[in-house]
């Protein structure tokens, strides 16, 4: 069960090149047809580069010594034949794989977005919450900027090179050497720089993530450093964090601009090479074996060695980009390698006892250290009322959240309906079982949309369908507290209304749902008892065969129970009645005191 | 994010003069990229001059090569120091404004960052703060350099055959306009762009933090079909970006191809009337490579700058915003009266809290009771001073609370969050948050009052146990009681609690307010509460609702005075025995 997406380096699995690609590869499929028409613009357009100085070498070869005006014209024309058609399939080629690129990016956001859909809660306890957003933003943005970007330039730029390497050599042996071997040797360099480069994108990266992190705990904690005046504990803390970004971020730089300057080097030298080669193959030999000297052959060199150096160049550039994107690419890869272990299982063990739910001596623990929950048995009676009770920190929340599988038992079985509770589609169970969470949460929009949040049912419901239901189930006046009803505004964070009115609106929003199991987790915590005797009243009035299991600390919340359950260190007791349950809850303040 | 206001100077002169404290780095950074281009510029000229020099046979083999290999050694040399230098700056630039903020957002009030709200500043702290890196560390240094190429290969071209250049040069323009018209396009979408990430991230941020919720609700399906919406909008603005520069792209291949047929057709004719030497002919290939480069970077450094200084005059929003006056001289030892005079607060137009008057006498116990959104917690604001009331006046020992000097103050004021915070270290930083240097023995002694003991004991490392972020290892109670632990170790003369008994059973709250009378027998203690269990025994009960004061009074009393009162009372009373 470990979801933790280590930023410890030695833990984090080493995902190279080729392995990212492959899994890369099928987010491509479906594009397969326009990336092969992108290739056939991207092969024209080459072609057309290629061309371009052959011709303008072979007529300065030709017309240009001999003064031929009319040939010389005559070329410009199919000079310009050959541009019009390259520029044309440039643009389509660019715009075709410009939306494949946008299709793998929209691929991959969905794939993350559905991973994390599918991860079980225990994932996002064991991450933290600044990072993995961060993780999430920075590393898609960084993919984003690899795909609209260097995805394009980086495969008509190998096309050319690969062609003016064919030509050149066709051109002239020694000559078109001396560009492949500059190739081959920043190949090289390339190679092993690359290392280097990802690593400092790594720490770059998982540092940024810290920032973030840090920032958003600070933020969150804000009121507390306001009042125990610890301004400088926000500050202290930030000043690490930066710092270490910094040096992280700097080494990342000069790491990403180290290749540009080396190609550049390289490609200057060797066009330097190449004209002096030229000079003498073309030029000097020439006259000295009393031929003629091949002036527009040493000019289409000198044109080739643009062509070839400048996407070279510019490959440095993408190398890098891509180095980024790679280092991006895995963390992403990371995340979509986890896999749920709340998955459905098909468990044929049956449970006879008719009960809505059984645990047969369940045991859970995140470590086999520290065990919450130690061996306990509960048996739930449909239509009855149950209360959890027990000092804090005993297990309460553990055995509701097992309850709705949250998590899987560590070892027992948790029965519903006479079925292992792992047997059960997410969907089966969420539509019978109704969980109210000890820390209520709000999506920003609007009232409306919280209460229909998540239920098909009633998903496509008019503001006015709507208010009939919640009258319907007696609902209606807990709504109408709100100034705007159903279209009262909700806030990013809801931090415009108060917890009290945030339960009571995640009371409602499983009501409405209209459970067979209601669980509530201390769900009523910050609403006034006044209120709550409301609450209760809607309690009552639901149907007979609804079970419902209540943690509260009030007693009059559990007075009402069939039955009660003391969870205290992990175990469970079951006493008779409410006065004997009173008795343990005050002979458990005794034993401490 | 519109940046053609009238401010736009304004705007740039603000980054601009942020930018003049580090002068001598720009400078050193724009100085070498001076020389880099300076030296690429000279290459086609030693280029011409060898092919030359082969016509008026003064071609020497050894000479080239020397020239060149200096050339181009020197051009790798001080590119790799420009860039290291770049980056060292940048970062510099972009940590220190970063410090900046920071530095600004802790003097701020809790109403400021409340409503700016933290995820627009987690933002400007790391996307905008980038954004503005990105432009120092490329584009200052790339517009520099553009503008030096462009201008060099300009001259280098009209010196060495204007009749050719001309021509050659009337190319500009058209480039110039169709950048002009695609990259206003182009700067919309990318502003469309923006709205529609964050809105993905909006989507992509709740759904991990309200995780619980979506897997409890099974709501994976409506999250996934949110999330489809957006990311599927993301792809339209993504694409319109593409095409864009789709059209760019053949623009610049155009303009390159036009100007080498009039290298190739003039410039042929010109050799051949023998007007143009055959090195200067190859020269003027390659000074079209090199100049059509920065007019197309310009293009792309022009449709970012703006966007850069957008970007930075938000951040100086922050850094510039006034910070709040909190507080006064005043310092002394408090002995604990509180009193609320006629006090009124509005939140967004809306009355919170009307003509609320009472007061807490010095070592007494006042207990706060009120519905759900009566305005309890806003009391509780508003005595810490984290917010302040539109009218009215709170005061402590007599004196107005923003006479005091803050830190005077919140040293002698203990507060109680009903959300309980915990930092993400230690338990014993935790606790002893405010001052470092505390004593076992006052951690020992808050950590027993809070009933946190038996607790803290069954922890191997003790008080020197990490907590995580979200305090996963502790359940709500023993949050709460830790975060009263924190409170009391400041030895306060005023005890503020929020909701404090919500998570903490009937028995622990007993023991804790027993030990309070035990351990801290001098102080004042504010308790908001819905149970009024809690605070029978209190000296005073104030009963709010709707934001205004029902009652005031003993438990007795109330019960006898007061309707309201009488009606929570009964509410709660079922389980008396």
């Amino acid at each position: 069960m470990n979801y933790e997406l280590s930023n410890d380096e030695q833990k984090q699995p080493k995902v190279s090149f080729v392995p990212a690609i492959r899994e890369l590869l099928r987010y491509i499929q479906g594009s397969y047809w326009k990336i092969f028409v992108a290739f056939i613009f991207l092969a024209i357009t080459s072609a057309s580069t290629i061309i371009a100085p052959f011709l303008i070498g072979d007529v300065t070869n030709k017309y240009i010594p001999v003064g031929d005006r009319d040939n010389l014209i005559k070329f410009l024309i199919i000079l310009a034949v050959v541009y019009a058609i390259g520029s044309l399939a440039s643009y389509f080629q660019i715009r075709v794989m410009g939306q494949v690129g946008q299709k793998i990016l929209f691929n991959i956001r969905n794939a993350v977005f559905q991973k994390l859909q599918s991860l079980p809660l225990a994932f996002f306890n064991q991450n933290k919450s600044g990072d993995l957003i961060s993780r999430i933003n920075n590393d898609t943005d960084k993919m984003n900027q690899a795909f609209s970007e260097t995805l394009l330039r980086f495969t008509g730029d190998i096309l050319v090179i690969f062609g003016i390497g064919v030509v050149m050599i066709i051109l002239n042996q020694t000559l078109g050497l001396i560009a492949i071997a500059t190739l081959g040797l920043m190949l090289l360099v390339t190679a092993a720089l690359a290392g280097w480069i990802k690593s400092r994108n790594d720490m770059s990266l998982q540092r940024l993530g810290e920032l973030a992190g840090s920032i958003q705990e600070s933020l969150s904690n804000f009121k507390v450093t306001v009042v125990f005046n610890r301004r400088d504990y926000f500050r202290d803390s930030f000043k690490s964090v930066n710092e270490n970004n910094r040096g992280a971020a700097t080494a990342a730089g000069i790491a990403n601009s180290s290749l540009a300057p080396i190609y550049n080097y390289a490609a200057n030298l060797a066009s330097a090479l190449i004209l002096i080669g030229g000079i003498h193959i073309l030029i000097l030999d020439k006259v000295y074996a009393g031929q003629m000297p091949e002036f527009g052959t040493l000019l289409a060199f000198i044109l080739y060695s643009n062509t070839f150096f400048g996407p070279l160049k510019e490959m440095a550039e993408l190398f890098t980009q891509m180095q980024v994107a790679i280092a991006s690419w895995s963390r992403i890869f990371t995340l979509l390698r986890l896999k749920t272990n709340l998955v459905q299982l098909d468990i044929k063990e049956k449970d006879e006892s008719g009960d809505i739910m059984k645990f047969d001596n369940v045991s859970f623990g995140y470590d086999k250290e520290n065990m919450i929950l130690n061996r306990i048995n509960i048996e739930l009676q449909a239509g009855k009322t149950y209360a959890l009770v027990g000092p804090t920190g005993g297990g309460k929340s553990t055995t509701a959240s097992l309850m709705v599988r949250l998590y899987d038992a560590t070892e027992g079985q948790v029965f519903y309906k006479g079925k292992d509770i792992r047997s059960y589609s997410p969907e089966e169970l969420s539509e019978e079982i109704g969980f109210i969470l000890q820390e209520p949460f709000l999506f920003s929009g609007t009232i409306a949309e919280n209460v229909k949040y998540g239920n098909t049912k009633i998903a496509e419901y008019t503001d006015d369908q709507l208010a009939a239901k919640l009258k319907e189930l007696g609902l209606e006046q807990l709504i109408e507290r709100f100034g705007d009803g159903l279209q009262t505004v909700i806030k990013p964070g809801a931090e415009n209304i108060s917890l009290g009115q945030r339960q009571l609106i995640s009371f409602v929003r499983v009501l409405l749902r209209q459970p067979k199991l209601l669980i509530l987790d201390e769900a009523t915590a910050n609403i006034d008892t006044v209120t709550e005797q409301l609450l209760e009243d809607i309690l009552n009035k639901l149907p007979e065969e609804t079970t419902m299991v209540i943690i509260a600390h009030r007693l009059n919340t559990i007075e009402r129970a069939d039955q009660i359950f003391f969870i205290s260190g992990g175990t469970i007791e079951k006493p008779v009645d409410f006065d004997s349950a009173l008795g343990l809850i005050n002979a458990q303040g005794k034993m401490k005191s | 994010m519109d940046q053609k206001t009238p401010e736009t100077t304004k705007k740039q002169e603000s980054l601009i003069s942020f930018l003049k404290n580090y002068k001598a780095l720009i400078f050193g950074v724009i100085f070498l990229s001076l020389i880099v281009n300076l030296l690429t510029l000279i290459l086609p000229r030693i280029n011409a001059r060898v092919i030359d020099s082969l016509q008026n046979l003064t071609y020497n083999k050894d000479e080239a090569l020397m020239l060149f290999g200096v050339v181009t050694t020197a051009i790798l040399l001080f590119t790799m120091v420009q860039n290291v230098l770049s980056s060292i700056t940048s970062e510099k630039i972009a940590a220190e404004l970063r410090r900046q903020l920071i530095e600004k957002i802790s003097r701020q009030s809790f109403t400021y960052v409340n409503q700016v709200t933290a995820s627009k500043l987690l933002t400007n702290l790391t996307a905008d703060v980038d954004a503005v890196k990105q432009f120092i560390n490329q584009r200052i240094v790339f517009a520099f350099a553009a503008v030096v190429q462009l201008i060099g290969s300009i001259i280098l071209l009209l010196s060495i055959n204007w009749r050719l250049a001309i021509p050659v040069l009337l190319t500009i323009p058209i480039l110039g306009v169709s950048f002009g018209v695609i990259f206003s396009k182009i700067e919309k979408y990318f502003v469309q762009g923006q709205e529609v990430i964050d809105k993905l991230n909006r989507v992509i941020n709740e759904s991990i933090v309200g995780s619980a919720l979506v897997r409890v609700l099974n709501a994976r399906r409506f999250e996934t079909d949110k999330f489809l919406v957006a990311n599927e909008e993301a792809r339209g603005v993504g694409t319109k970006i593409v095409n864009g520069f789709a059209a760019i792209i053949p623009i610049i291949n155009v303009v390159v191809n036009v100007s080498f047929l009039i290298v190739m057709g003039y410039g042929g004719i010109q050799v051949i009337d023998g007007t143009l030497s055959a090195g200067d002919f190859s020269a003027f290939f390659s000074y079209i490579f090199i100049f059509i480069f920065p007019i197309v970077m310009l293009g792309f450094l022009a449709s970012g700058i703006g966007r850069a200084f957008a970007t930075y005059t938000r951040l100086k929003e922050v850094i510039d915003s006034e910070e709040p006056k909190e507080g006064g001289n005043l310092k002394k030892e408090i002995e604990g009266s509180i009193e609320l005079r006629k006090v009124t607060l509005d939140l967004e137009n809306k009355r919170i809290l009307g003509d609320i008057n009472f007061t807490v006498k010095p070592k007494s116990r006042v207990g706060i009771i009120g519905p759900t959104a009566a305005g309890k917690t806003q009391i509780f604001y508003l005595i810490t001073g984290l917010i302040q009331p539109n009218e009215g006046e709170i005061l402590v020992d007599g004196k107005p609370i923003n006479d005091y000097d803050r830190d005077n103050l919140y040293s002698q004021m203990g507060m109680v969050f009903q959300d309980s915070i915990i930092f993400n270290t230690t338990l014993r930083e935790n606790i002893a948050f405010r001052n470092e240097e505390m004593s076992d023995e006052t951690i020992w002694k808050a950590i027993e009052t809070a009933e946190l003991k038996d607790f803290v004991d069954t922890l191997p490392e003790g008080l020197d146990t990490k907590i995580s972020e979200r305090g996963s290892s502790l359940s709500g109670g023993q949050k709460q009681r830790l975060t009263l632990a924190r409170a009391l170790a400041l030895n306060p003369k005023i005890l503020l609690l929020d909701d404090f008994t919500a998570r903490v059973d009937i028995n622990t709250e007993r023991k804790i307010f027993a030990n309070l009378k035990q351990n801290y027998p001098e102080i004042t203690v504010v308790a908001i509460t819905q149970k009024i269990k809690s605070i029978e025994e209190f000296d005073d009960i104030v009963l709010v609702m709707e934001g205004e004061l029902i009652a005031t009074g003993k438990h007795e009393e109330l019960l006898k005075s007061s309707l309201e009162y009488q009606q929570i009372y009964n509410s709660q009373q079922r389980t008396e025995d």
